[in-house]
């Protein structure tokens, strides 16, 4: 039991210590500008991502406790909410204009999303093809690519949508 | 409510939004929700938007 875990508390440790390092070395992360109305709206969305996370963790269980039946495997069930919240955090951000920093270029972002959303693709067509994604009526743990290709998917839908929004209407608003 | 202070005074220092948001190291759609009287700012900012357009406090912030 604990050798399965030691590779993620090894990751964690590493992380945080890397964290720690850059936070006493004042290491800036470029482009993670934020001001005071962005920082108060990615509070929201957090607190709006934690409130969807109950709310659907209350109503799947109760499904499953009353259907009796299992419809995913605990993996996916947990890392599914986790990228329900996560979608969530993102769209309410991204339309309040808090997503990225203000010094940040959406253009980039849109190229990583799209790349990370694509390569996701081609695992979850390959796990549809060899009929590894739902085994006995269960959505199996391999099902994390096509979750992740949704959840980049969703979010990069969201950046466009947000791109275009602001080409049409911010020019005009922008100067006077 | 809308700022159209805070707007005329910017548009007289012939300044965009976007001009405006880098002197005071905040993103244009912020200064966009100001002006627009979507997000009240905290002290701080309005101080620091009034040195750039050269304003009081008074003079762009205070509802009369």
């Amino acid at each position: 039991m604990t050798s399965e875990f030691l590779p993620f508390i090894l990751i964690f440790i590493i992380i945080v210590l890397v964290l720690f390092v850059m936070r006493r070395n004042n290491v800036q992360v470029r482009g993670g500008d934020v001001d005071e109305r962005q920082q108060m709206i990615r509070g929201k969305a957090l607190r709006l991502a934690m409130i969807t996370i109950v709310i659907i963790a209350v109503l799947y269980s109760c499904f499953t406790y009353i259907t009796e039946t299992h419809y995913a495997e605990d993996g996916i069930s947990v890392l599914l909410l986790a990228f329900i919240g996560l979608a969530v955090y993102s769209i309410y951000a991204i339309f309040h204009d808090a997503f990225f920093g203000f010094k940040d270029r959406p253009l980039r972002y849109i190229l990583i999303t799209l790349i990370v959303s694509g390569v996701n693709v081609v695992g979850a067509v390959r796990m549809i093809q060899e009929h590894m994604l739902v085994q006995n009526g269960v959505l199996t743990n391999n099902g994390i690519q096509l979750a992740l290709a949704a959840l980049f998917f969703v979010i990069l839908i969201a950046i466009v949508i947000k791109y275009v929004m602001d080409r049409r209407a911010g020019d005009a608003e922008e100067l006077f | 409510m809308k700022n159209l202070k805070l707007k005329s005074a910017r548009a007289a220092m012939d300044l965009s939004q976007q001009q405006l948001a880098d002197a005071v190291g905040v993103s244009r759609q912020t200064i966009n929700a100001i002006e627009k009287g979507d997000y009240n700012p905290t002290v701080k900012l309005c101080i620091a938007i009034c040195k750039v357009l050269g304003k009081t406090l008074d003079e762009l912030f205070w509802e009369e």
